[in-house]
């Protein structure tokens, strides 16, 4: 996964006084599932606009494949493929009217677009329903076809806006699976709110906020490095509880040791605490302290976004 | 051509799952048609219902029969002339429109052998006016040369056209197609803003479309709707008893035409609408404009703006439709053929290319190009 396939140099937009996208530059690895991640405007939209050929910075570039996309050749803009947030469809063509006349006009031959759709129909449980008129389809089905409207031409790279807004579960299920199998040959890029679909999806991450991006990298390392850390709740048994003696075994294991006497629990926080469990029940155990219960709760995505992005309500 | 092609397909297919669209634009036109129809459709060569009072008066029988035989040059009476049965009743069928006219014969007053004939109708009523005058037109010199008068002068009517306008459906019905096929304005502005507002506009960009790929597929399949209005408006027109004296072919032709500039119109107004709303009022407004301004309703003076040699233009003479009109007009009221009204289709041409590639112009520019 280390053949370039999008690239982002400085990338700078502003719109009058508000600077949406301050200098972004960052790299997209063939066949990976790359992640942005950030509160609501945060430059992610944008970012993506501009990295689908839909919106041209003010300054710096994106490459594809080495080519710019702005003042690039059409076949560099058809190489990437995109699903937007709000479901964009013609209201009285049928599935299957549409999926053809997108290939068309990406270029496709009338069988081939034919068969591609029938295929997309058919991988995202939608061929019952390939000649309604999209109107007449349920919200999850509309957002499903949108997503087969993006690969309908077979693009090298798959830009999603919020793939799984407003899905439901058994469709978000089936649309996460769809995409996972699909970043064997495609890269995909998405954006998304929802923690737990970039922890389970994406291969890396990218945190942007205020159009500047924090923090990018895989989501286990990230878990690892930022954020308030593991939490593991370790039940003592009952009796006389030292404090001091925990934190001084568990100096340099732990970010932070509390005890909460009435429940006879000592409270561990560490970042990557899960991996060093061993090591601290050991050192619990050289300090005489035996725990009856451990309970852990693992540093989260969505853990690592709030220490970067902060609490404050956005918009 | 193969993306034109597309968009042209899926356009036309869209308007066929969605014909509420395309009624509505097609019944108000026929709707205007149907008004002039009832309220208006005076017939030039109707024969007049007329009652007429005092037959018995010497000569007054005489008259009456000279009256009931006159004919038009089809052959048809001018007048149907009936006894009144009363003064009252008389009253009654110029109120109820059973009869137009009452013409009272009575001796001169000066007790001479002359007839003295007073006419009796709705002033306000075209049908009065019409037969009244047509009366006053046979009468005087009938009664002047009983009289021994000498004739002072002869007046005949000359129509401009072969034929000529027989009714006010046939003089209005060009202008009514007219407005018709100039209601694709609001139609393709609306059709148009609806892809921005799905964001579809947005997908076809990223399929690297070019603008005029797109708006020349939508504008064909607005022509096809174009054709259409013709083919309806000129349908109900013959069915409410329009007389049409050219080329079907050549109407056709122009009508064409004329929906190739209100398209353009269209496009332009798509550019400045924020949603399909907007572009069918917009659109709307638009429409109303160019109607009155081309004078399908009534005539327009000329607004001379500049001359060229010997030719004023006129500010009318910008909008095509105005060409249009009058080429139309020509053709079904006159019987013009292509020739005699090729200047006015080489202008209707002309303008409509040049409208229609502002819009292009303009809806490229703020819709389809790479957002700064």
């Amino acid at each position: 996964m280390t053949n370039v396939v999008i690239k982002t140099e400085n990338l700078v937009k502003r719109y009058g006084a508000l600077t949406a996208v301050n200098g972004l530059s960052l790299e997209v690895y063939e066949g990976e599932i790359f992640g942005f991640l950030g509160p609501n405007g945060a430059g992610k939209t944008t970012s993506i606009n501009m990295l689908c050929g839909l919106l041209r910075p003010d300054a710096g570039r994106v490459l594809v494949r080495g080519v710019p996309m702005d003042g690039g050749t059409a076949e560099t803009r058809t190489r990437v493929g995109m699903c937007p947030q709000t479901i964009v469809l013609w209201e009285r063509l049928t599935c299957l009217e549409q999926l053809e006349f997108m290939g068309q006009m990406y270029g496709l031959s009338g069988d081939r677009a034919r068969r591609r759709s029938l295929k997309l129909l058919d991988d995202l449980d939608l061929a019952d329903s390939r000649n309604k008129q999209a109107r007449t389809l349920s919200g999850g089905m509309q957002r499903r076809l949108n997503l087969a409207m993006a690969l309908v031409h077979d693009p090298e790279i798959v830009v999603l806006d919020e793939p799984e807004a407003g899905l439901d579960p058994q469709s978000r299920v089936r649309v996460r699976e769809y995409l996972q199998s699909l970043a064997r040959h495609k890269t995909v890029i998405l954006t998304t709110h929802n923690m737990d679909e970039a922890d389970r999806v994406v291969d890396r991450v990218a945190i942007i906020d205020h159009g500047e991006l924090l923090e990018l990298d895989t989501p286990e390392a990230l878990k690892q490095r930022v954020g308030e850390g593991d939490v593991i709740e370790i039940r003592l048994a009952e009796g006389r509880h030292d404090e001091a003696g925990a934190r001084s075994a568990l100096a340099g294991l732990a970010a932070e040791v509390r005890l909460e006497p009435a429940a006879h629990t000592l409270r561990v926080r560490a970042l990557n605490a899960v991996g060093q469990l061993a090591d601290i029940l050991a050192a619990l155990a050289r300090a005489g302290i035996q725990p009856s219960d451990v309970n852990i709760r693992a540093n989260t995505l969505e853990d690592v976004f709030l220490k970067l992005t902060g609490r404050r309500l956005r918009e | 051509m193969l993306k034109t092609a597309l968009v042209f397909s899926k356009s036309l297919v869209e308007m066929v799952r969605e014909p509420q669209l395309a009624v509505l634009i097609l019944l108000f036109p026929v709707f205007m048609l149907l008004i002039i129809y009832i309220g208006y459709n005076t017939p030039k060569l109707a024969t007049h219902p007329v009652l007429v009072v005092g037959t018995d008066h010497p000569g007054a029988a005489a008259l009456v029969d000279w009256l009931r035989a006159q004919r038009y040059a089809d052959g048809r009476p001018m007048f149907n002339l009936q006894a009144a049965p009363d003064p009252a009743a008389a009253e009654t069928a110029l109120k109820t429109q059973a009869a137009t006219v009452l013409l009272r014969l009575a001796p001169s007053p000066d007790g001479g052998a002359a007839l003295q004939a007073t006419l009796y109708g709705d002033a306000t009523s075209m049908r009065f006016v019409t037969a009244s005058t047509l009366l006053q037109n046979l009468m005087v010199p009938y009664l002047d040369a009983k009289a021994g008068r000498p004739e002072v002068v002869k007046i005949t009517e000359q129509p401009l056209a072969v034929q000529g306008a027989q009714t006010d459906l046939d003089l209005y019905s060009p202008g009514m197609m007219l407005f018709a096929i100039l209601m694709l304005t609001p139609q393709t502005a609306m059709l148009v803003a609806r892809e921005v507002r799905w964001g579809t506009l947005r997908r076809l960009r990223l399929s690297a479309l070019r603008p005029w790929q797109l708006l020349t597929g939508v504008s064909l399949a607005q022509m096809v709707m174009g054709a259409g209005l013709v083919a309806v408006m000129f349908g109900c027109a013959a069915l409410m008893g329009f007389h049409n004296h050219g080329s079907v072919w050549l109407a056709v032709l122009i009508g064409l035409l004329v929906s190739f500039s209100a398209i353009g119109f269209g496009l332009m107004v798509a550019c400045i609408s924020t949603n399909d709303g907007d572009a069918l009022n917009i659109g709307g407004v638009v429409t109303m404009l160019q109607v009155f301004l081309c004078g399908a309703f009534f005539a327009m003076p000329p607004l001379t703006v500049f001359t060229v040699g010997s030719y004023e233009i006129g500010a009318l003479d910008f909008i095509p439709a105005t060409h249009g009109l009058l080429a139309l007009q020509q053709v079904l009221i006159s019987g013009a053929s292509l020739g005699q009204v090729g200047f006015r289709l080489a202008l209707t041409l002309g303008l409509s290319v040049v409208y229609y590639c502002l819009g292009v112009l303009i809806f490229g520019w703020r819709q389809m190009r790479q957002r700064t």
